[in-house]
């Protein structure tokens, strides 16, 4: 028995060998539209596709082929006002309290019983989080709310708080849903809800700041991470934060609780003003620093543009943000009108987050995997929702990415895409044994099928036409011959195989997901024909330029082209007959798809 | 098995499973021509290793190293207090927990050392702010620079760069080993360290041998944001792709006797020794076993963190001594600061302060280093340090990698004695 040594695709590595190149711009010609001189775009500035795909970017989650038509259509006032507006929100997410047990009940049980019973409650709040994540990553794939998801995520990073350590999951969603509310709102009535927010209480300690003994814990991140940014207050400021907070708590039920006996009524001296200050008057009090809407204003172009904005920028923004009361709309229109927010050199230059990867390709492809793929996919990839590392979110930036998760991105998109089985994800691709070169070549034959047998069954995405090429040798043994062993094997030793590596949990996460049954709805053959696209080179730029974010490189497309070259000639098929070749003509755009979206180049928008 | 199957084999796997016939025009002979058995390992001058495991939460220092003869160690603890006989006594005064027989072992033979007491002056209790703190070696933390392991590397291989001389396991990779240079490979386990892409019919390239022609017509300006980044994730994907083959085959082919235990910390472990065993050039473990925050019901929690440590620690150390290179390599475990003396009201521990390191292997002149702290003069309610854990990184570089301590650390710290000659 042999370990199949899956090399990592050569194409991926030849791709990564060549040095990178700056990104031209692609204007498709003929659509291309001198933006009208709107307020703030600069006369020269050209509104084409890359620049609408952009704003999808950093705006939502990733842009459809009909959305960048639109918008080009639109014209960039009219989709930023249409963003703005954060669409039509769908019904919201149906929630309650769970987790707190019924006195009289609890009375009649025993103590065996008893924790049984609370162990259950808990279960219950975990699956209704594990619920509302995924309704929301939902969202994200919807795209109907693009804005609003991308901002709430956003706030979600800044004002975070974890499940870990909140450990109620009605009071993460409860959390989640505030943020949502105010996610296009004004971030000072953010600002003074978070200081009463039930989980933010919890997650920060301020349940045990009492009168007698303060916890500083939540005063110095509010000023440290949520408004001044470090430097703007002293520790002096700190302590006297923290005795204004003193009270704030939260009840059982996950509902604000102001317990003025346990509060510190004495004067405070918070940034130079004296007063019986309470956390009403902390906001007020922050709000009214310069400090606080450099450092909002800051966080978010940091957030939309990839990279700090310079001083003079941020001052500009800053004075905006104090200007409107800090209405966040305002900030935003004229972020998403700036001619700086369009320059080349940040556009494709962002590193995309776990979640961002997995929604906008999806988008790109479209295609709507699961829910819970994107969400403990994020997990894996080092973002899982509701749950970030620490006070400060997601770092974020080059720390997303490591040899690890690279590999690991490009395997949950093969698994969105149907090309690759979520089990291999953990545990690799099924031992092989040696094998014999003549059976290779007779599983490669044109009516058989390339070694890797886990395919799915695409029948019903089909056309008639290429539908009718699937017979017989799709189901036949002929796969057999190449890892028949291996994989009837591994299948059947699949449990010991997780048991080996001590990954039950991911034993029963496989499980839950394979009973979802999920097919994408994908027929990229179809998709191709309609666009009257066949010869490889056209097909590789055609997905190339679909699935990516930035320009394809040109060796980026001479390789796809390439491994089309190959494919294609294994079932003797000439330049421009592939999609005519059957239903393995599917299985090699998935493929090829597939390698589009594990590229280095996949992971910037 | 002879020579020319296992070709075969590679051969074909190589083939099967890559786009050959694409990366010809730009493959380097990294990973692919490796296994397909071309070349040869460069044999280093320096083959020590160095493996760094971290408790990650904060470990109860007092209650890995007992000082069961100590009153104040009884008095301020109430539910969270080991009893005397049952610890495993070192001396009079401390012994070690009940659960570390294997370290213990280890201890007797001379093959653990024990720093009493490690710190540093000015000592901060957030977990994030701390460990910035252990993962520079310096007080400022990330502001300051690269992570101590990242200056470790460029001082003591300045010259042969390679691209797995950093390792770590596990999800989030810590900052001492953060460098923008070299990033360190990542992985959780082999294997699943592999990319699951699309295979094609690349055995022509293994097959016709086709001299790797560097695409050109590229040389773009280059430093536009956008080529920065993906300059880095393509140097991330050729080291994916150089090190998913071998660090999965090397640990598929790892054989030892040890019985490692069913712990995540054991499988990893394990799969250290197996890279250790391999040709692999990596000198730098990096690893981090969690749930040492224990604020409440410490207890049992932290009885069964010692279990697990013990079993597969005793595991891996015993696996070390079976080979030369496994022998040529030194175990430090850290964590980021110990627990307040005094019992908090939830039968657990706050955030502390000094705490104890172990350094082991067979090269270690074990013992005990440094000085338990008081028991009595505490600062603030927290154990004072006695030794500053530099002296440990500036032991082991300097005497150990042979690298030039104060360069990797930005100042000298007294040696420790902790190495046989």
């Amino acid at each position: 028995m042999h370990l199949n040594l899956t090399i990592f695709s050569g194409l991926l590595l030849g791709l990564a060998l060549a040095p990178a190149v700056a990104q031209p711009p692609a204007p498709a010609a003929g659509s291309a539209t001198a933006c009208a001189a709107g307020a703030s775009l600069a006369a020269d500035f050209v509104w084409d596709k890359r620049a609408v795909e952009h704003l999808y970017n950093r705006a939502g989650f990733g842009a459809t082929r009909a959305e960048i038509a639109r918008g080009l259509e639109l014209g960039p006032e009219a989709l930023v006002e249409e963003l703005l507006s954060g669409g039509a929100e769908p019904d919201a997410f149906f929630y309650e309290l769970l987790d707190r047990p019924n006195r009289l009940k609890m009375a009649f049980l025993g103590a065996d019983e008893r924790r049984d019973y609370i162990n259950g409650l808990r279960a219950k709040d975990r699956r209704q989080l594990t619920a509302f994540v995924i309704w929301w990553v939902e969202r994200m794939l919807a795209g109907e709310t693009p804005l609003r998801e991308r901002m709430t995520l956003f706030w979600h990073g800044m004002f975070t708080s974890s499940m870990g350590t909140v450990r109620h999951g009605f009071e993460m969603i409860q959390q989640n849903q505030f943020l949502r509310r105010h996610a296009l709102g004004s971030y000072s009535d953010m600002l003074r809800g978070i200081i009463r927010d039930p989980a933010m209480l919890a997650y920060l300690d301020n349940n045990e700041n009492h009168k007698d003994k303060p916890n500083e814990n939540l005063a110095r991140e509010i000023m440290e991470l949520f408004s001044l940014g470090e430097g703007n207050y002293s520790e002096t400021d700190v302590k006297e934060v923290a005795r204004a907070l003193t009270g704030y708590t939260k009840t059982k039920e996950g509902q604000f609780e102001f317990k003025s006996r346990d509060h510190d009524m004495g004067s405070k001296t918070i940034l130079g003003q004296s007063g019986r200050f309470d956390g009403t008057d902390v906001a007020e009090i922050l709000l009214a620093q310069r400090a606080c809407a450099e450092w909002v204003a800051g966080r978010l172009i940091t957030y939309l543009e990839g990279v700090e904005p310079s001083a003079e920028r941020l001052a500009s923004y800053a004075t905006l943000l104090a200007e409107s009361e800090y209405q966040v709309r305002p900030l935003l229109r004229r972020l998403f009108l700036d001619p700086e927010f369009y320059r080349l050199e940040i556009r494709g230059a962002r590193i995309q987050g776990p979640v961002d990867y997995l929604v906008s390709s999806s988008r790109r492809l479209g295609i709507e995997p699961p829910g819970v793929l994107v969400y403990q996919g994020g997990g894996m990839l080092g973002q899982r929702l509701l749950d970030p590392p620490n006070v400060k979110g997601w770092e974020g930036g080059e720390s997303w990415v490591t040899t690890s998760s690279l590999m690991m991105r490009g395997n949950l998109m093969g698994v969105a895409l149907g090309v690759v089985p979520l089990e291999e994800v953990f545990v690799g691709s099924p031992v092989m044994d040696e094998p014999d070169e003549a059976a290779m070549l007779a599983a490669r034959g044109p009516r058989g099928r390339s070694p890797r047998g886990a395919r799915p069954d695409i029948s019903e995405a089909m056309d008639e036409e290429s539908a009718s090429g699937m017979d017989g040798g799709m189901d036949s043994g002929m796969d057999m011959g190449m890892e028949g062993a291996g994989e009837a094997g591994s299948k059947g030793n699949l449990f010991e195989r997780f048991k080996s590596l001590g990954l039950m949990r991911e034993y029963f996460m496989v499980k839950k997901y394979q009973a979802l049954e999920y097919e994408p709805q994908l027929n990229l053959v179809s998709r191709l024909r309609r666009r009257g696209i066949s010869r490889d080179a056209d097909i590789a730029r055609e997905l190339a330029e679909e699935l990516l974010a930035i320009a394809p490189p040109p060796e980026t497309l001479r390789a796809l082209e390439s491994f089309l070259r190959q494919e294609r000639q294994l079932w003797g098929a000439a330049d421009g007959a592939l999609l005519s070749i059957g239903s393995e003509a599917e299985h090699i755009l998935r493929r090829l798809a597939h390698l589009v979206l594990s590229l280095p180049e996949a992971q910037l928008g | 098995m002879n020579s020319n199957t296992k070709i075969n084999r590679r051969a074909f796997l190589a083939g099967s499973l890559s786009l050959a016939g694409v990366t010809p025009a730009w493959g380097a002979p990294t990973g692919l021509l490796r296994l397909a058995g071309s070349g040869t390992q460069p044999t280093e001058a320096r083959p020590q290793r160095l493996v760094l495991l971290q408790l990650s939460g904060g470990n109860d220092g007092v209650s890995t190293i007992v000082p069961f003869g100590d009153d104040a160690y009884h008095a301020s603890r109430k539910t969270t207090h080991i009893a005397a006989k049952e610890v495993l006594p070192i001396d009079r005064y401390r012994g070690f927990h009940p659960r570390l027989g294997s370290l213990r072992g280890l201890f007797d033979d001379g093959r653990l050392a024990i720093v009493e007491g490690a710190g540093y002056p000015q000592p901060i209790l957030s977990h994030f702010k701390c460990l910035e703190v252990w993962h520079t070696a310096r007080h400022a933390g990330r502001s300051s620079g690269e992570g101590w392991i990242s200056r470790l590397v460029e001082n003591t291989w300045p010259s042969t760069p390679s691209t797995e001389r950093v390792v770590h396991f596990g999800s989030s990779v810590p900052y001492s080993v953060y460098s923008t240079r070299r990033p360190a490979i990542n992985l959780e386990s082999p294997s699943a360290y592999q990319f699951l892409g699309s295979e094609s019919g690349g055995r022509a390239r293994i097959e016709t041998g086709q001299t790797p022609v560097r695409s050109n017509g590229l040389g773009g300006p280059g430093g536009s944001g956008g080529s920065r980044a993906l300059d880095r994730l393509r140097k991330i994907m050729r080291d994916a792709d150089d090190t998913s083959g071998r660090i999965r085959e090397a640990a598929f082919a790892y054989g030892t006797p040890v019985e490692y235990p069913d712990s995540a910390l054991g499988h990893t472990l394990k799969d250290v020794a197996a890279l250790i065993a391999s040709s692999m050039e990596t000198r730098v473990f990096s690893l981090a076993y969690g749930g040492f925050d224990t604020h409440a019901g410490q207890l049992g929690a932290h009885n069964n963190l010692m279990s697990t440590l013990d079993g597969a620690l005793g595991a891996f150390v015993r696996d070390l001594a079976r080979s030369e290179a496994g022998r040529e390599t030194v175990v430090l475990v850290f964590s980021e600061f110990g627990r307040r003396l005094k019992e908090n009201g939830s039968r657990g521990h706050d955030h502390g302060k000094a705490g104890p390191m172990f350094v082991l292997g067979e090269r270690v002149r074990g013992g005990l280093y440094g000085r338990h702290p008081s028991l009595s003069d505490l600062d603030n309610g927290d154990l004072r340090f006695t030794t500053d854990f530099r002296s440990v990184y500036a032991t082991l570089i300097k005497r150990w990698f042979g690298a030039d301590d104060k360069m990797v650390l930005g100042e000298r710290y007294p040696q420790l004695d902790l190495l046989r000659a």
